[in-house]
């Protein structure tokens, strides 16, 4: 490949990554790993943890934003970073042994099974509900904040209950993203509003706080490894803050639901097209 | 209590955005050194310790972005110690070595 169309290929990579990851909700490495490996032939391992390197900065660049809005409880990000960076070690020593076939089939698995899962939320939430699981019983560890809702314009509290049920999935989480090399945000989303009875503005803003401790630590054992190209990461960061940090400032604005839909598409196939892959080789 | 340790936080992650704008520049400049014909080397992490300033530029900001959640840790320490709050300061703590023996392999 010549070099500048290379250059270029991995800024967009970044880019899009971050574009379409803000977009749906799945987060940059979701998006820009299928790409590299199947798109770009980077090789798989070397995919995920330059991606997942990538995310940190995502992370960090969009944190010093939420940090700055009072959107990000870090007592509660750090309470819930404690098992996903369990699950990460996990994660990533998993992928390390597992076939590159089978990484394939369960990527595509789980990129598929996070898009359901998004749409699912609101059902997932009832169940947990119906379940029974006492708010009042298991309050070990409550964190409690406010912050400020810009759209109402008035000091919102909230309480963070059941961190003991929370801790399982964050640590699947965590093992999701030292798998796949993902921040897991999905779950990570999911466990704080819908277990934890975080509001969801908050939720969003500590899953990407927690995602910076997750992916940088996942991200420097796959380098011991070996398994991490600086060049890419270096051209791919930049375009990924630049493509998430429009994508989560036009979402709000965007009326129509097609619009997730198309994106979720285009996550969809790229999901496949690793589904595809692993069961190719 | 925790709100007063956001303006350091902020500061860090800015400078983290800055360290970015390196490794962009580091990575286009070594890009632009590999030709086409070596385009392998890019999956070769060993080698890039080999190219120069830009190789050097691109590991120092890499370490350095991605070390940065830790060393905001280890700052939130530092600064709760200073404000006298214990739990904080156990909570920052625990994690900040849990990384530390994740990292080093312990």
């Amino acid at each position: 490949m010549d070099t500048l169309v290379m250059i270029i290929a991995y800024f967009l990579t970044g880019f899009l990554g971050g574009f379409i990851g803000s977009m749906t909700g799945l987060g940059g490495a979701s998006i820009a790993t299928p790409i590299l490996s199947t798109i770009l032939g980077v090789p798989l391992r070397l995919s995920i943890a330059t991606s997942f390197a990538t995310i940190t900065a995502n992370s960090i660049a969009s944190s010093a934003r939420y940090i700055l809005e009072g959107l990000t409880s870090i007592r509660l990000g750090i309470l819930i970073a404690l098992p996903a960076l369990l699950g990460v070690v996990v994660g990533v020593y998993t992928n390390i042994s597992l076939d590159i076939r089978i990484i394939y089939i369960l990527y595509g698995l789980t990129t598929i099974s996070l898009i359901i899962l998004g749409h699912l939320k609101t059902w997932f939430g009832r169940v947990f509900r119906i379940e029974g699981i006492s708010i009042k019983r298991l309050d070990l560890f409550i964190v409690r904040g406010d912050y400020i809702d810009r759209s109402e314009n008035r000091n919102i509290h909230f309480e963070a209950h059941n961190y003991i049920p929370a801790i399982p999935l964050m640590m699947l989480s965590g093992f999701i993203g030292g798998l796949f090399g993902i921040g897991g945000g999905v779950v990570n989303v999911i466990t704080m509003e819908m277990v934890m009875g975080v509001p969801i503005k908050v939720a969003v803003a500590t899953s990407t706080y927690v995602i910076g401790y997750i992916s940088s630590v996942g991200s420097i054992l796959y380098w011991k490894k070996g398994f991490l190209s600086m060049v890419i990461a270096s051209l791919m960061i930049p375009g990924m803050i630049l493509g998430s940090t429009l994508g989560s400032s036009l979402m709000p604005r965007m009326r129509s639901q097609y619009v997730r839909i198309l994106f979720e598409a285009v996550a969809l196939f790229l999901a496949f097209r690793m589904l595809l892959e692993g069961l190719s080789h | 209590m925790m709100r007063d340790y956001r303006s350091i936080q902020i500061k860090l992650y800015r400078f983290g955005i800055l360290i970015s704008l390196v490794m962009l520049v580091s990575g286009l400049s070594l890009a632009l050194y590999l030709n086409s014909g070596e385009a392998s080397k890019i999956f070769d992490v060993s080698s890039v310790r080999d190219l120069g300033i830009s190789g050097s530029l691109m590991i120092a900001g890499l370490i350095v972005l991605l070390t940065l959640p830790l060393l905001s840790l280890i700052v939130l320490a530092i600064e709760s110690i200073i404000s006298r709050d214990r739990n904080s300061f156990i909570l920052y703590i625990i994690l900040a070595v849990l990384m530390i023996l994740v990292i080093a392999g312990i």
